[in-house]
C-alpha cells in the first residue's frame, strides 16, 4: 500500500528547523543576563501629585465607628390624669369657674351665650380689637375674668397649656420632696422673654418655703436658660399673647407623678 | 467622577469667579428681593402690636401633669349632600380635620342625626352625649351671579357643646365661629374647602391650619427626574417641570413660583423655574446642586459643587457670600428667628444650626427642616440607622432629642407644615400602610397617616397663594 505524503520533504525540513529555532530562542531568552536596572529620578523636586477624585458620599457613607444611641421612638404615654392646667379638652365640661383669668369656663360660657365672634368671621378669627368681640362679657363667666373674646380665650388656654408643658419638661421635682409636703408647695417666678423667644432673667415672686423645692425651681430656670431652647410661638392669630414677661407657677399635686 | 484636582477647603476666587459671583449676587438678590412680598408678610414685618403681658395670666406648671392629654373629640355633622360640591367639601374638611391630629374626629356612626340637612338644628346636647366638645358642619351651595356665572360658596360652622342641655325649651345652638370661602370654578372647591378647614382650626386654636397648601418634591421619571407638587391631603399631583431633564431640590419661591436646579443632557446643574424649565441667568462656578429660599422670600441659598467639594452661597444684604460652614456643606434650610441649618462635616455629616452641630454625633444626618411647633422650635432631620433611616427632632441647640419614626424602611425628607403642627415625609416601609407620603402631627407621631403612594426626594411645604379674597359671612 502506497500512501502519498501531503507535505513535500523540504516543507517538513523548514517546519522542523523553525520549531528548533523557536525553542532555542526561548532558552536563550531565559539564559541571557538581566538588563541593567533603569534608575529613575524620584526626588521630591520631580514628584508630581497623583490626582485622586474623592466622592464625598462614599466617604460619608461609612459613618463613625462609635455612634451614640438614638432615643427610642415616641411611645404613647399613658393618659395623664386630668389636671387643672387649662386645656379645652379637659376643662370643657367643667361648669365651675377656674382660677385663671382666661379659663375655659369664661370662654365656653361666653360662646354659648352669644354668637358675636361668628359675626366677625372670615378666615381668621374674631381679631383682637374687633368690635364684635369686645363686648361686655358673659353671664356665667369668671368673676375676675378679663377676656371677652371666646376664641381668643380658647387660644390663650391652649397656649398656656403649651407653655406649661414646655416648662414642665425641665422641672424635675419627682422624688425630691415627700409628697405629703410637696402637694402643699407652690413657687412662682417671673421670667423675662427676649425677642427671639429665649428665657432671659427671672425673679422669684413667691417662695414655697421648702429649700429643696425652691432650689429645683431655680434649677429649672437655669436649665432652660442653659439649653437655649426657644419658647413655643404664640398663636399666629394673637401674636401679642407672648409678652416680655411670663409668670410661671410650679407645683406637684398628684402622688403617682410626684413621688 | 469629579475633577482630578486636589480638594481645597476654601473657594479660591479668580477674577473670573468674582465676576460670576457678582452676577449671581445681583440675580439672586433680584430673585429674593425683586418679587413683591405678600401683604400678609408685609404686615407681619410691620410694627407689631404691643404685647400684653397680662394676657396669659400665670402659667401653672404642675409636675403631675406629665403625659399626653387626650385629644378633644370633634363631631362632624354628616349633612345629606345636595350637590357634588357639597359632597366634596364635606369630605375634604372632614379628612383635613382627621389629618390635623388636633382633634379626635368621631366616626360617622356616632352621629346623632345621620340624615341631617343644613336646615336641621344642630343638637349640641346629643353631640355632647357622644363625647364631642366641638361640632363642625360644612356645606356648599351655588351662588348665581348674573345670568351665567355660578360660584360655589363653602360655609363652615363650629359649635361648642359645653353647657348644652337637651330640653325642648332650650334655645337653638349658637355658632361659635362661622366662615365661608368662594370657589370660582368647580376645580376650586377643593382648595376653598381646605381654607375653610384652616379658618376653623385658626378660630379654635389661634393657629390657622395648613391644608390650603401644597408640597413640592422631585421624583424619578424614567431616566430623568421631574419636580412635582401635591396637595397637603395627598390629592392633585402635578408635574411642574420639564420631563426630559434631571431636576433636584424644588422649592417654592415668592408668589408660589417653583424653583429648582436642572441639568439637561448631563450638563452642570443650574437654577431654573416654572413648568417650562426656564434657566435663570445665575452663573456661579461649578454645578448648583440645591436651592433654598427663606419663608419670607428675603433670603436665598445655593449649594454649589466645584472641584469635588460642596459649599453654600447665601444672598443677604444684597451680597452673595460663601457661608462659613463645615466642610462639604450642603442642603441649606432657613428657619424662623433668622436661623439657618445645613448639613456638613466629614467623615460623618451632621446637621448644623447657626454653625453648631445639633444632630447626634456618629450618625449620618441629612435633610434638616425647621418646625416652629407648639413645643418650641424644632429641627427635624433624617439620621441613618441600621436597616434604614429615621426622623429625629431636636431643639435648635441639639437638645431634647426625640425620635419621630421607628418603622421598617427609610423615612426621609421631612417637611414641616407652615403652621408647625404637621410633618410630611416619604417612607419606604413595607409594613402598616406601606410606602408613600405620610403626614404626621409633630406632637403625636403615632398618628401619622399615609396620604399618597408617591415617593420622591426633598419635600418642601408651602401655603397656596390665595387667588380669591375671603368672603364675609355673618350668621
Amino acid at each position: 500500500m502506497n500512501v502519498e505524503s501531503a507535505f513535500r520533504p523540504y516543507e517538513i525540513a523548514v517546519a522542523f528547523m523553525s520549531a528548533i529555532g523557536a525553542q532555542l530562542g526561548l532558552v536563550a531568552l531565559f539564559l541571557a543576563p538581566p538588563p541593567p536596572p533603569a534608575l529613575g529620578d524620584v526626588s521630591d523636586d520631580n514628584a508630581r501629585p497623583i490626582a485622586i477624585a474623592i466622592t464625598p458620599v462614599a466617604l460619608l457613607k461609612k459613618g463613625s465607628t462609635t455612634p451614640g444611641k438614638l432615643p427610642t421612638s415616641w411611645e404613647r404615654k399613658p393618659k395623664a390624669a386630668k389636671t387643672d392646667v387649662a386645656q379645652p379638652s379637659t376643662q370643657a365640661d367643667l361648669d365651675s369657674p377656674s382660677k385663671s383669668r382666661l379659663d375655659a369656663g369664661v370662654v365656653s360660657a361666653r360662646s354659648d351665650a352669644q354668637a358675636g365672634p361668628a359675626s366677625s368671621s372670615t378666615t381668621g378669627d374674631a381679631a383682637p380689637g374687633d368690635p364684635a368681640s369686645a363686648s361686655s362679657g358673659v353671664a356665667n363667666g369668671s368673676s375676675n375674668g378679663t377676656e371677652t373674646d371666646p376664641l381668643k380665650g380658647r387660644a390663650a388656654d391652649l397656649y398656656r397649656a403649651q407653655l406649661a408643658s414646655w416648662f414642665l419638661a425641665h422641672f424635675m421635682i419627682k422624688g425630691k420632696v415627700p409628697f405629703d409636703e410637696l402637694q402643699k408647695l407652690r413657687g412662682e417666678v417671673l421670667v423675662s422673654i427676649s425677642e427671639d423667644r429665649h428665657i432671659g432673667g427671672h425673679s422669684v415672686m413667691r417662695l414655697s418655703g421648702n429649700a429643696v423645692f425652691d432650689a429645683e425651681v431655680e434649677a429649672t430656670i437655669a436649665r432652660i436658660r442653659a439649653s437655649g431652647a426657644e419658647l413655643p410661638p404664640p398663636p399666629p392669630n394673637y401674636p401679642d399673647m407672648l409678652g416680655r414677661t411670663v409668670s410661671v407657677g410650679f407645683r406637684c399635686t398628684t402622688r403617682s407623678q410626684c413621688e | 467622577m469629579h475633577h482630578a484636582k486636589p480638594m481645597r477647603m476654601t473657594m479660591r476666587r479668580t477674577s473670573r469667579d468674582s465676576r460670576h459671583v457678582s452676577l449671581a449676587s445681583a440675580l439672586l438678590v433680584s430673585l429674593a428681593f425683586g418679587i413683591a412680598i405678600s401683604p400678609e408678610r408685609a404686615n407681619a414685618q410691620g410694627a407689631p402690636a404691643p404685647p400684653d403681658d397680662a394676657l396669659l395670666g400665670t402659667v401653672e406648671v404642675d409636675g403631675s401633669g406629665d403625659g399626653v392629654v387626650p385629644l378633644p373629640k370633634l363631631g362632624f355633622v354628616p349633612l345629606v349632600p345636595t350637590n357634588d360640591a357639597d359632597r366634596l367639601s364635606q369630605s375634604v374638611v372632614r379628612h383635613d380635620l382627621e389629618l390635623s391630629g388636633q382633634y379626635d374626629v368621631l366616626a360617622l356612626e356616632k352621629s346623632p342625626d345621620p340624615l341631617a340637612t343644613r336646615e336641621s338644628p344642630v343638637d349640641l346636647a346629643a353631640w355632647r352625649s357622644k363625647g364631642a366638645e366641638i361640632v363642625v358642619r360644612v356645606f356648599a351651595e351655588p351662588k348665581v351671579e348674573g345670568e351665567t356665572r355660578i360660584r360655589t360658596v363653602i360655609s363652615g360652622e363650629a359649635y361648642e357643646t359645653r353647657g348644652a342641655v337637651s330640653s325642648p325649651s332650650s334655645p337653638p345652638a349658637k355658632v361659635l365661629y362661622r366662615t365661608s370661602e368662594t370657589a370660582e370654578r368647580p376645580a376650586d372647591v377643593r382648595a376653598a374647602s381646605h381654607r375653610v378647614t384652616d379658618a376653623i382650626l385658626g378660630a379654635l386654636t389661634g393657629r390657622p391650619g395648613s391644608f390650603a397648601s401644597h408640597l413640592a418634591f422631585s421624583q424619578r421619571d424614567g431616566k430623568w427626574q421631574v419636580a412635582k407638587t401635591i396637595d397637603a391631603d395627598g390629592e392633585n399631583v402635578k408635574t411642574e417641570s420639564p420631563s426630559d431633564s434631571t431636576i433636584l431640590s424644588p422649592v417654592f419661591g415668592p408668589s408660589g413660583v417653583l424653583y429648582y436646579v436642572m441639568s439637561r443632557d448631563f450638563a452642570p446643574f443650574r437654577v431654573a423655574a416654572g413648568r417650562a424649565g426656564t434657566f435663570l441667568p445665575i452663573d456661579v462656578p461649578g454645578s448648583v446642586m440645591g436651592i433654598a429660599i427663606s419663608p419670607d422670600g428675603a433670603r436665598a441659598a445655593l449649594t454649589v459643587m466645584k472641584d469635588g467639594k460642596s459649599s453654600i452661597l447665601t444672598s443677604e444684604n444684597g451680597k452673595l457670600t460663601t457661608l462659613t460652614a463645615a466642610p462639604l456643606a450642603h442642603h441649606p434650610a432657613f428657619g424662623p428667628l433668622g436661623k439657618v441649618a445645613y448639613v456638613g462635616g466629614t467623615p460623618v455629616q451632621r446637621v448644623h444650626v447657626d454653625g453648631q452641630p445639633v444632630s447626634p454625633a456618629g450618625f449620618m444626618a441629612s435633610a434638616p427642616t425647621f418646625c416652629d411647633t407648639s413645643h418650641g422650635l424644632w429641627i427635624i432631620f433624617t439620621v441613618e440607622v441600621a436597616g434604614g433611616a429615621e426622623l429625629v427632632a431636636t431643639d435648635s441647640k441639639g437638645g431634647n432629642m426625640r425620635r419621630l419614626t421607628q418603622r421598617q424602611g427609610e423615612n426621609r425628607y421631612p417637611a414641616c407644615s407652615p403652621d408647625g403642627t404637621l410633618v410630611a415625609f416619604f417612607s419606604t416601609t413595607k409594613t402598616g400602610q406601606g410606602p408613600g407620603l405620610y403626614v404626621m402631627p409633630t406632637g403625636r407621631p403615632w398618628l401619622a397617616k399615609k396620604v399618597s403612594n408617591e415617593l420622591g426626594q426633598t419635600l418642601r411645604w408651602e401655603r397656596l397663594e390665595r387667588t380669591v379674597p375671603p368672603a364675609t359671612a355673618r350668621p
